[in-house]
């Protein structure tokens, strides 16, 4: 760090003699901004570091005991003899804990963005320098200043890999297995509530790159969300999924309820955080759940259907064995 | 180049021009749709996340209307199955913000000497 200070300071000995470091009027030429805004920077990142690496620390420990709660089997599904409260407890647990994951991820994607810019532009003025220049201090400050700018980004995933540890590896799933289980655990709600159940999933649908503890998380959202459309007033119960693999290297996975519906102009309104019909809910289920779909390079959308209700649309890219590519 | 920030934009340009590419830059793949490309360009620098039509519904959307232009996906969000994705659909390179220099510069290369 102090080469960086001394040979600043070489390039613009007019500031120096001004008197200090820290010279509060910028002048004109561009050498001080920048590094004070490389330290600002630096201090900020130091500082949102830690709050993410606390936040986290905790939020894992609220995780763990959530994992708990439902049961873990040896790859963390969810055990069909968890009664609905534990399930309930569990899944707000882990809606706080994803919603960290969330964070850091948007975060990184945020940060990343000026990061680039950062780099980008030092390493274009190393090259805009030309020969007359290259002899001199000012190419290395530029290529250090797009090195620290990796270095930032490193910071950044490693403290998302940390993260995602926390949720486990990804896995090719089955998501048919895990539709099949959400809804046996969610059998009992589901008669209590008079709500038939229509299965159309093919067999051997294509696999998922994902892991199966978000995936099912997001099924869980989706059904209960459906499911409690549905109330004792309307005229038919009745809950349809489907999965749907026709179109090459895409999942389609669609859950339609006979419920309440939504006026057209609020159907992305529902993803939002904090939108919630229920009293006591987060209304955070579909918000996560659209996330966690999009981790996964999928998408998720709502539409109206020409009856009652509403239908939930998953996309998720699905894995397919092509001969001439290799495996991993 | 379709990238939705604008100083990144920016920033990407100089590099690319100092390196000796001629550039042009969009900041929605609605915007690059509703330009004049004749002749479309050699190779296409594409941001995966995009406000409105995602950079690979962009991808997709050139594919099937013909036009086969070498894309090297960029992205500040980075991911296995983000990045499983772009191989699949063909993708001539994968490089993630911020760029190592070399990193993208040779994905634009190779993007470059592929037959399409």
């Amino acid at each position: 760090m102090s080469g960086r200070w001394r040979s600043g300071a070489a390039l613009a000995p007019a500031w120096l003699a001004a008197g200090g470091a820290e010279a509060t009027e910028a002048r004109s030429g561009r050498g001080i901004p920048q590094s004070r805004w490389y330290v600002l920077g630096a201090l900020a990142l130091a500082g949102a570091q830690t709050l993410l690496v606390v936040g986290l620390l905790i939020q894992s420990r609220r995780r763990r005991r959530a994992v708990k709660a439902l049961g873990e089997s040896e790859r963390g599904y969810v055990g069909s003899d968890a009664n609905i409260t534990e399930v309930k407890l569990a899944q707000q647990a882990m809606e706080e804990s994803l919603t960290l994951g969330e964070l850091a991820t948007s975060l990184a994607h945020e940060i990343n963005q000026p990061l680039a810019a950062i780099a980008s532009n030092a390493q274009a003025a190393r090259r805009l320098l030309g020969p007359a220049q290259a002899g001199g201090e000012i190419p290395a400050v530029l290529q250090d200043i797009a090195a620290d700018a990796q270095r930032a980004a490193q910071v950044i995933r490693r403290l998302r890999a940390l993260f995602k540890r926390e949720h486990g590896e990804r896995h090719a799933v089955d998501m048919t297995a895990v539709i099949t289980e959400v809804i046996s655990l969610l059998r009992k709600d589901l008669e209590r509530r008079r709500i038939c159940l229509e299965l159309a999933l093919p067999p051997d649908t294509p696999r998922v790159l994902g892991d199966v503890v978000q995936l099912q998380q997001v099924i869980l959202n989706v059904l209960l969300n459906a499911a409690e459309a549905m109330t004792d007033e309307a005229p038919s119960r009745v809950l349809r999924i489907e999965t749907d693999a026709r179109e090459s290297g895409i999942l389609t996975i669609t859950v339609r309820d006979s419920g309440r519906g939504a006026e057209a102009s609020e159907l992305e309104h529902i993803f939002e955080r904090f939108v919630t019909r229920k009293v006591d809910g987060l209304g955070m289920g579909l918000s996560i759940g659209r996330s966690i779909v999009e981790a996964h390079g999928g998408r998720m959308w709502a539409t109206r259907n020409t009856g009652q209700g509403l239908t939930m649309h998953i996309e998720l890219p699905s894995l397919e064995r092509e001969p001439e590519h290799q495996a991993r | 180049m379709v990238d939705d920030d604008a100083p990144l934009r920016r920033a990407l340009q100089r590099l690319l021009q100092a390196a000796g590419y001629g550039v042009e830059t969009f900041g929605s793949a609605e915007d690059f749709l509703a330009s004049e490309h004749a002749p479309p360009p050699d190779c296409l620098v594409l941001d995966i996340r995009l406000g409105g039509i995602s950079g690979f519904q962009l991808h997709d959307r050139l594919r099937a209307s013909g036009l086969s232009i070498p894309t090297v996906f960029i992205t500040g969000h980075d991911d296995a199955g983000i990045r499983e994705q772009a191989r699949r659909v063909g993708a001539a390179g994968y490089v993630r913000k911020p760029f190592d220099e070399d990193a993208l510069l040779s994905a634009i290369e190779a993007a470059l000497g592929r037959c399409s």
